[in-house]
């Protein structure tokens, strides 16, 4: 029985389920092969794990409730280790504790799924209400120089698909790979309509695995556009995990060319392949004179807002990355040409409106932003599209 | 012409009336249009002021939230959550509340058509159920709005509710549409 119980309904080649964007989220893991789940509970993301942990046992996976955030990424990048998918879920506050193992993870090259429903900060902040505070520390939670993956998911549908993505590029890339929701999408309860399972398994493609003899494996001894090949464990290829700077064995090592070439492959890696990894919507564009560029679940107020701005004569226009990072920006760019008027919209002080001024090449953008839990409505939208253009 | 229906559920933390606005959306989808139910609380597990917001249509419904001053019907069982939401319902809309526990100004009364009924003590003393009062709440908010066909209402409501706990429900059902109604004949005939 897939996994989501009664709640489905299969139409049209389409699963339709009622649920909420943290049930999705767990959903998805369960359906693209997840077989570990470890963490810590915390508001707004707490439901990812409540609802896993009665799903995941039924297909053979574990979930454990560790002792604190720390531990939670700790057991999940350690069940990666051994060779199986395995996810995390938290929020912000989470993810600054778990920021040193999730370096860990960028440095040996283990991929993990990490979800993070953004809530106020910083600090503790609002924890019931919404923010997308989070958009920066995604980028780089922690120290070091890597290349973040983040995907941000700004319908209850992405809740679940961009969660089976992110299983999938993380195996691809090696990495760990954030899915950014917030409590809004979380939280909120309505129909998705989702690819079948089947569709989801049929779309994965396993870890590249080595099968030569074990005296030539060189995990680490991979092309500079390449991720690590990481064997599964116990299987009779042996390598070392570190988050030193280490050799195409995984021994730490300060040889100046080598650790040169590690740290240019881990950004090389995921630049080389970005069309692998962008995903963007654009709602209303093609007449559109003012562009709108929001994501997450402000992109939902964003599109009523188009529409009732277009119902008034002003034609407005959304561009949303879903891949928040790396970054669009080559489109970015070729819309910094195309549209004179430009606004940013995000529930954080502006934390991706300067990545847009850098991809534009300009810093005439308008900004709206919101810091006290509370979501955009349509009309804060449309208010500032009257007063600024 | 708009065909969607929007409600407001509001209570404290742990009264259960999040579980209302699951259902009514569940209710919608399974009719084959649009529900969406989006809940809000405060950090407070126990006493904070929590509302649901329920939004019904036959079109897609992207904007998770009711729109202040587009609400239809609104119905509380705390005067924290009360006072604090129901500026969001339009002028001349309904507002349910428990009279034990909420307590309208008479200016509310005038500006919406407050209606009194006594909520939790149905649920109490009548199912001897507390936590049926979410399912007195259903009726009551279907009975106003009729939003959604009463026999789809209950199938969906018992579909989330152990066996076990069928016949205090139907029966918390029916004293809400009960009550309800009596409330609007007593409107009627005042």
């Amino acid at each position: 029985m897939a996994a989501g119980g009664d709640n489905v309904v299969i139409k049209d080649g389409k699963r339709e389920v009622v649920m909420p964007g943290n049930h999705l989220a767990a959903l998805a893991a369960v359906d693209s092969g997840c077989k570990f789940f470890g963490g810590y509970p915390i508001t707004p993301s707490t439901e990812v794990m409540e609802y896993i942990s009665d799903i995941l046992p039924e297909v053979g996976g574990t979930c454990i409730q560790m002792e604190d955030e720390i531990a939670g990424v700790a057991v999940a990048t350690g069940a990666s280790m051994s060779g199986v998918r395995s996810m995390t879920a938290t929020s912000g506050p989470g993810i600054s504790l778990k920021a040193e193992n999730l370096g860990l993870a960028q440095m040996a090259e283990v991929p993990l799924v990490v979800v993070n429903v953004m809530r106020g900060g910083p600090s503790t902040g609002l924890p019931t209400r919404v923010a997308q505070g989070d958009i920066a520390q995604a980028k780089n939670p922690s120290h070091g120089d890597y290349k973040s993956i983040a995907l941000c998911a700004g319908t209850l549908a992405e809740c679940y698909t961009e969660t089976v993505r992110a299983f999938n590029l993380a195996d691809r890339f090696m990495q760990p790979v954030f899915v950014l929701l917030d409590a809004t999408l979380g939280l909120m309860h309505a129909k998705a309509v989702l690819p079948t399972v089947e569709d989801v398994q049929a779309g994965i493609v396993p870890r590249k695995k080595f099968e030569g003899e074990p005296e030539n494996y060189r995990p680490y001894g991979v092309e500079q556009d390449e991720a690590a090949v990481l064997n599964p464990m116990f299987q009779g290829y042996r390598y070392h995990f570190t988050g030193l700077h280490h050799d195409a064995m995984g021994f730490p090592t300060e040889e100046i060319e080598t650790c040169r070439k590690l740290i240019d492959r881990l950004f090389n890696k995921v630049d080389a392949h970005r069309d692998e990894i962008e995903l963007n919507e654009e709602f209303m564009l093609d007449d559109a004179d003012i562009l709108l560029i929001g994501y997450g679940s402000a992109s939902l107020a964003i599109k009523e807002a188009v529409l009732r701005l277009r119902e008034e004569g002003i034609k407005v226009g959304m561009f949303r990355p879903i891949t928040v990072w790396p970054s669009p920006e080559e489109r970015l760019n070729e819309l910094g040409k195309q549209f004179k008027n430009v606004l940013s919209i995000e529930l954080n002080q502006g934390q991706y409106l300067e990545e847009i001024q850098r991809c534009m090449g300009r810093r005439d953008i308008e900004k709206l932003t919101k810091t006290n839990g509370r979501p955009f409505s349509p009309a804060d939208i449309s208010a500032k599209v009257k007063e600024v253009f | 012409m708009s065909t969607r229906t929007v409600m407001r559920f509001t209570g404290v933390g742990g009264q259960g009336v999040l579980l209302a606005g699951t259902i009514f959306a569940s209710a919608k989808i399974n009719q084959g249009g649009f529900g969406m139910k989006t809940a809000t609380y405060t950090s407070q597990v126990r006493g904070g002021a929590t509302v649901v917001d329920i939004q019904l249509d036959d079109k897609e419904i992207w904007y998770p939230y009711a729109i202040d001053g587009q609400i239809d019907f609104m119905l509380s069982v705390a005067d924290v959550s009360y006072q604090q939401f129901k500026v969001g319902v339009r002028e001349g809309g309904t507002i349910v509340v428990d009279p034990n526990l909420v307590y309208p100004t008479d200016e509310d009364r005038k500006k919406w058509n407050i209606v009194e009924i006594p909520i939790i003590t149905i649920a109490k003393e009548e199912v001897k159920l507390v936590l049926t009062q979410s399912v007195v709440a259903l009726a009551i908010a279907n009975t106003y709005t009729h939003a959604i066909d009463d026999q789809l209402l209950v199938d969906t409501m018992l579909a989330a509710v152990p066996e076990r706990f069928h016949a205090p429900n139907k029966l918390a059902y029916e004293l809400g549409q009960k009550y309800a109604e009596a409330a609007m004949y007593e409107a009627e005939h005042a």
